[in-house]
């Protein structure tokens, strides 16, 4: 049984991706929680930074997300 | 192989299924996906999910600085509070300040410096008094002292530093003008 390369590439790319969100998730998750810690502590100034950290790492996940699905359809055009 | 074309159809392998148990056909009907399909289906099921949690985590940071701003906006106006010759060096004039609910308190230090701080404790939000014999804020209830130079902590439970109130001195009028490090 041969394996298409486009797929394998294809099917990398997916897994890379997904594991790149992940890791962004995780910081923002941390981010979340630190902000909040020190919004709730009166540094209410730090919640802007965070905020505008966490919108770029949603920008770079939906980058992410959108590349994954590029990648994607041009494997499914190619079969 | 006649139990299986009873079973409804399957998404993902065209290759025949094996023998079941019976009743196996509901949970098949409500989740019609060979194991190989259903990890394609999760893959990218999972990643739309991440997306969509990444940009709740997003909202979540924001609303929190859209409240930090608001709360601005919302307090902390300039407030006349009293004349700096009225208040004697060592001691200390209580008044409300950011709100009519929120109390605060003057002090004079016998340095000749003006500093204003919340009265609320950090700790469980007991009064803070200024105590002139140890030239020290004390939180009554659990026995928490506080620096009058600065409102950190030096003793007792709380942890952090109370809320200083911003001063200007105009003409000897002492104008309170914001908060800093409210909780």
């Amino acid at each position: 049984m041969s394996v298409d390369p486009r797929q394998t590439r294809g099917l990398t790319a997916i897994d890379g991706a997904m594991v790149l969100i992940v890791v962004l998730l995780i910081v923002q998750i941390w981010l979340l929680s630190a902000t909040l810690e020190a919004f709730l502590a009166g540094h209410r100034e730090a919640a802007l930074p965070g905020a505008i950290i966490s919108g770029l790492l949603f920008v770079a996940c939906l980058a992410l997300y959108l590349f994954v699905d590029r990648v994607d359809a041009e494997v499914r055009r190619g079969e | 192989m006649g139990a299986v074309s009873e079973q409804p159809p399957v998404r993902g392998d065209t290759a025949p299924l094996s023998p079941r148990r019976p009743g196996a056909g509901r949970w098949r009907s409500e989740f019609p996906y060979r194991w190989d399909a259903d990890e394609i289906v999760g893959r990218r099921d999972l990643l739309r999910l991440t997306v969509f949690t990444s940009g709740a985590l997003f909202a979540g940071t924001a609303v929190l600085a859209l409240l930090g701003r608001l709360r601005d906006v919302k307090r902390g106006g300039l407030q006349q509070i009293a004349r700096a010759g009225d208040v004697a060096p060592g001691s200390a004039l209580y008044f409300r300040y950011p709100g009519s609910d929120d109390q605060a308190m003057l002090l004079h230090l016998p340095n000749g410096q003006f500093v204003a701080y919340s009265q609320k404790c950090t700790h469980l939000s007991c009064a803070v008094y200024y105590e002139k014999e140890s030239n020290q804020l004390a939180c009554p209830c659990h026995q928490g002292y506080f620096a009058v130079a600065d409102g950190a902590p030096v003793q007792g439970p709380p942890q952090r530093a109370l809320p200083r109130v911003r001063l200007e001195n105009k003409g000897g009028q002492l104008i309170a003008t914001g908060m800093e490090g409210e909780a």
